[in-house]
This record gives structure tokens, C-alpha cells and sequence, in this order.
């Protein structure tokens, strides 16, 4: 027989089969359009909600690097620095010198020339970015002023001649004195071990990565996408220890919400995995068995044990976790905005373990999960953002992601590692 | 192909009832589908569902060129064995097909129902191959893209699939089982 003739004889049976699917399945495709239209939504909330939260921090921060150029520069000053010719760059120091004048927030750089200029005792300060004159050659500041004056009529001076020049280092003198003042109080700050004390609120999401290796007692394959997470609220108190300048130190005390939701349609959990034990009634759900206590017939959700629920019902298993975080702070700005990236574990223990089904927006506790990890261990990882509204009190915004390190559930054929991302605002008061 | 023309604009004029149309027009033969690549029922109604909503979300990607029953299949295909993967690893032999001497012969009559489960009882490295060419029309090329394996290993299994076929429905002629 030719191949071909297997396989249209295969082909003509195998068409023959027209099965029907069950009568609400396209009332449950609808529900999960609907579902993930509003989970879009939500998730376009957040993200415009975040970025706009960045934009604002970001907005201080530029803010803050320009006034920290204006204490250097003042307003209608002009700064000469030596500059190297990127062209040939053992061309240093030659006679030409570019003088900066801070201006409507704007550096403006011109080519001057200055005979025997001299190095010693020059002030130094941050490399401010390579400037580019039309028609010149590019030249990459050197991190040390030549000379530092105010000007006297707006608009850079030229210095053209020696006496010009001597001229600026007496002002430079002047300003010179206000400079090591502000040097002391800086090396006096960096030298402090500073205590702060902050309270927070954590709004975020939870969710997690789940895996069931093998057909449970929960009689079916559980998958990775069919668990949805929630949203999560906490908070707590946190004690920053200070170490000088960038680092830091952190611990406190957090509460914070995990867990998971998933829908009766997704793992028919409910009605297949029900069972009567004594007085409880089980009920099989991605994480484990729940117990549901005080059963009652007649309690609002007995149709959630019914096949023919006709609504789809979502169950929510909710974990509160008190945490404690070690975590290392890197202040990487120390202007008067601070950006720091944080890094850590925590110990996590479980206070609070609670099953809630959901229909239509009816929530109901139906019981606690069993065989739930008290202790967890979880690794974080974030970014620290601050502001001072005044000398000791502080705004903070830390986006931050949290991942659990190990399954929450003790069984073995469920992995379920909760991770949580949030956004936890806070006051800080420095001690 | 016209009235489907009409529904896919509806639909993507945001008309609902489009929707539900195009729904009622193909989920049994997905259905069907989703059986020949699911280990129950139960599991390739998850997959009709899973296929039905990633084809709402996508259909506004389909441009109108080539068969819109094709691109449909493919997405459901493509489902239904994503998530066979992830539950079971599939396991793909190169083998040469044995050789056959069977002479070119007239389609005999078996029944649908016999002919079905023959194709059921075939090894599941060899049926899903088998599904795949013949139910599904894929090329060679397509299916070891779509099932991660080479294209010979494709065509071996396939051949080692027919091979079977033909014994089965040699010894039901002969002995009537």
C-alpha cells in the first residue's frame, strides 16, 4: 500500500470524529478575555504609575546635580580649567584653557589662551563633560581647576594678558575661603556613623514561580501560567546603619503579603479533589490541600463544589509573612537626592495562612493550606531613592523585587517560590 | 471564505458576536485537534480554551495571505504541544523506516472506529508525528521546528509510523482484529 494511501484512508476516518466541546466553554473563554484585558489594564496602570514615579525622582535628581554645580559655579562666574587636546593628548598643560560660565543652566565654553600658567595649589573638582567648540578640536576637561572667579559683567572674560589673570586668582582667593569651609563640614559628614529610622508602606504584587513535577493528589498538572498573582500590601520599620560616605547597612521589621490565585476552571480543583474527612472538608488547590473548616451547606459559595458552577470562581491563598531583611546599601548619588541600589536576604516567617474563594467578587475565607514553611529564607534586590524635606527627615521611594529562595509549600510534588515586587514609600528620620 | 472575511473585519471592528461566530464555525474541529495532541480530554479542553483566547489576542496579526484555517491550526498546534513538553518530555529516535515490499494496493474498507484506534495505538513519538503530517498537512521542515527535532528524524518517524499502520491493517485483513 503507497503512502499515500495510508494516509488519506488515515486522514477521511480521523475527520470523521466531530467532538462537542462542553456547553460553556465559550462562556469561559470569554471570562478569560475579559480577565486579561483587565490584567492589561492594570499592568498599564502600574507601568505609567512607576514611570511616572521615576520621572519625578529623576526630575529631583537632575535638580540636585545642577545646584550641586551652582555651589561651584555661581551664576554669572566663569571657571578656567585645563584642558586636554584629545587630539594628542601629551599636549598638556599647553596655553589654551577653556573658560566655562554657568549661564540659564548652561555651560559655555570658549578657547582662551593663558601664558605660563601655573598648577600648584589648584582647587579640584569632578571633570565636568567634554565640551566641543564648532571648528575646534574636542577638549576633555581635567579634574582640577586652573582658576575659579566671579565675573564682574555677564558673559565669559577673556583673559588675554598675565594681569588679567592674577586678577582672577585674588577673587579665586576670596571664594577660596568659602570653599574650605564647606570641605570641613563635608569631611566632619563623612567621618560620622549615622543611625536612621524609617517607617514604610509597601504596596506591590506578588507572585511566583510554580512548578508540579508530578500528577499529585491533586489528580492534575497544575502549570506555571495558570497561577496569577496578587496584589500584595505591607509595610514595616527599618533601621539604616550609616558607615561613612556611600555604605550602609539595613534591617527592620517588615509584614508582607504572598501568594497566589488561580481559577476553579484552570485546575478543577475544587469539585475533582473534594473529599469529606470528619467534620473538614478538603479541597485540592495548586499549593497544597486547604481545610476547609465549619463546612456548611448552605454557606454563599456551596456552588463552588458543584460542577455546573456557572461563574468562574477564583481561589486565593494568601500568606503573611513577617520578615527581618540584612541588606547592604550603596549610596551611588550622595547628592542632596541620594541613589542607592540595595542588596540582601531576609529571614521570613510565616504568621498567616489564608484560603479565600472569589465569585464575582465575593470574597470568602473558606480555610488555611496545609503543609505551609513557617521559616523562608528570600534574597532582595532594589533601588533606594531619597529626599530631604528638611535637615533630618527624608522622603523614600525603594522599588524593589523579592524572590524566595525556597518552595513555601513542605511538599515535595508542589515548587512554589513566591517573588513579590513592590514599591515601598517611607519617611526617614535621622538620628 | 467570503463570510469569514466579513467576520474577521467584524471582530476586528470590535464585534463581539464575531467572535462567538468564529468560535462556533471552528471549535470542533480544534477540538479534534487538541484530542490528537493531549493525553486526555479534560487537558485538550484546557488547550482549546488556551488556543481560542491566544487566537482572539493575535488576530489582528493575521494579514489575510494564505488559509486562515492553516495559521488557526497552527496556533493550537503549537499550544497543544508546548504544554505536552512541559508535562512529559518527548523523546524522538532516529530510525530508518524498515523496508516494505507491499505492492500498491486498493484502500480497503475498515471501519472509522478501528482505523482510529489503530492510530492510537501507535508508539506517541510515531502518532504525533503521524498527526502532525497527515491531519495537519505540516511539512517536514515545520514539524521539526515545531516538535524540536531534525528534519530526518521527522521523516523516519513518520515512515516508521506508516510502517506500522500498514502491519496493523494487514493483520486485520487477515485475521479480522
Amino acid at each position: 500500500m503507497e503512502d499515500n494511501h495510508i494516509d488519506r484512508l488515515f486522514k477521511q476516518a480521523l475527520q470523521q470524529n466531530h467532538p462537542v466541546p462542553p456547553s460553556d466553554m465559550w462562556y469561559r473563554i470569554l471570562q478569560r478575555l475579559d480577565q486579561r484585558k483587565k490584567r492589561k489594564k492594570q499592568l498599564i496602570g502600574w507601568s505609567s504609575g512607576i514611570a511616572a514615579i521615576f520621572t519625578l525622582l529623576f526630575s529631583f535628581m537632575f535638580i540636585g546635580t545642577v545646584r550641586k554645580n551652582t555651589l561651584i559655579l555661581q551664576k554669572d562666574s566663569s571657571m578656567v580649567f585645563a584642558c586636554r587636546n584629545q587630539n594628542n593628548p601629551n599636549e598638556i598643560p599647553e596655553r589654551n584653557f577653556v573658560a566655562a560660565k554657568l549661564s540659564e543652566r548652561k555651560i559655555i565654553p570658549e578657547i582662551i589662551s593663558v601664558p605660563n600658567p601655573d598648577f600648584s595649589g589648584k582647587t579640584r573638582v569632578h571633570p565636568i563633560a567634554s565640551t566641543s567648540l564648532p571648528g575646534k578640536a574636542k577638549y576633555t576637561p581635567l579634574s582640577y581647576v586652573i582658576d575659579y572667579v566671579p565675573t564682574i559683567r555677564k558673559g565669559v572674560i577673556p583673559l588675554t594678558n598675565k594681569q588679567a589673570y592674577e586678577t582672577y586668582k585674588l577673587y579665586f582667593e576670596l571664594l577660596a575661603v568659602n570653599e574650605s569651609h564647606q570641605k570641613e563640614k563635608s569631611d566632619i559628614r563623612k567621618k560620622k556613623i549615622k543611625l536612621s529610622l524609617s517607617g514604610h508602606f509597601t504596596p506591590g504584587y506578588a507572585s511566583g514561580y510554580y512548578t508540579a513535577p508530578t500528577n499529585n493528589t491533586r489528580s492534575r498538572y497544575i502549570q506555571n501560567e495558570k497561577i496569577e498573582g496578587i496584589f500584595s500590601m505591607g509595610g514595616g520599620l527599618k533601621v539604616t546603619l550609616s558607615a561613612g560616605e556611600r555604605w550602609a547597612f539595613q534591617t527592620g521589621c517588615f509584614y508582607t503579603q504572598l501568594g497566589q490565585q488561580s481559577e476553579q476552571k484552570d485546575n478543577r480543583m475544587f469539585y475533582t479533589g473534594l473529599s469529606t474527612s470528619g467534620t473538614d472538608r478538603l479541597v485540592f488547590s495548586p499549593l497544597g490541600t486547604i481545610h476547609r473548616k465549619h463546612f456548611s451547606g448552605t454557606t454563599a459559595n456551596a456552588g463552588l463544589f458543584s460542577v455546573s458552577t456557572p461563574d468562574p470562581v477564583m481561589l486565593e491563598q494568601v500568606f503573611g509573612a513577617l520578615e527581618i531583611p540584612l541588606a547592604v546599601k550603596y549610596k551611588w548619588n550622595i547628592n542632596k537626592f541620594i541613589v542607592s541600589f540595595l542588596g540582601g536576604v531576609s529571614g521570613s516567617f510565616i504568621v498567616s495562612n489564608k484560603a479565600y474563594s472569589n465569585e464575582n467578587g465575593q470574597r470568602e475565607y473558606i480555610g488555611y493550606t496545609e503543609s505551609i514553611r513557617t521559616f523562608n529564607v528570600s534574597t532582595d534586590a532594589g533601588l533606594g531613592l531619597e529626599y530631604p524635606v528638611s535637615r533630618k527627615v527624608r522622603i523614600m521611594v525603594e522599588p524593589g523585587f523579592r524572590y524566595y529562595l525556597q518552595s513555601v509549600s513542605r511538599d515535595a510534588a508542589i515548587h512554589f517560590n513566591p517573588c513579590v515586587f513592590s514599591v515601598s514609600t517611607g519617611i526617614g528620620v535621622d538620628f | 471564505m467570503c463570510d469569514l472575511n466579513d467576520i474577521l473585519e467584524k471582530y476586528r471592528q470590535g464585534d463581539r458576536e464575531a467572535a462567538g461566530r468564529l468560535y462556533r464555525i471552528y471549535a470542533s474541529e480544534m477540538l479534534a485537534l487538541c484530542m490528537r495532541y493531549s493525553r486526555d480530554r479534560t487537558e485538550a479542553e484546557d488547550n482549546l480554551q488556551d488556543g481560542f483566547v491566544r487566537l482572539f489576542e493575535a488576530l489582528h496579526q493575521y494579514s489575510g495571505k494564505g488559509s486562515f484555517e492553516g495559521w488557526m491550526k497552527r496556533i493550537f498546534v503549537h499550544i497543544s504541544l508546548e504544554k505536552y513538553r512541559k508535562n512529559k518530555s518527548l523523546l524522538f529516535r532516529e530510525e530508518l523506516p524498515e523496508y516494505s515490499e507491499d505492492e500498491p494496493e486498493p484502500v480497503p474498507e475498515i471501519p472509522v472506529s478501528v482505523l482510529s484506534r489503530f492510530v492510537e495505538e501507535l508508539p506517541e513519538r510515531y502518532r504525533l508525528i503521524f498527526h502532525l503530517y497527515v491531519m495537519e498537512e505540516l511539512s517536514h521542515k515545520e514539524i521539526a521546528s515545531f516538535a524540536g527535532i531534525s528534519e530526518g528524524t521527522s521523516k523516519s518517524n513518520l515512515a516508521r509510523a506508516r510502517d506500522i499502520l500498514k502491519k496493523k491493517i494487514k493483520q486485520y485483513l487477515e485475521y479480522g482484529r
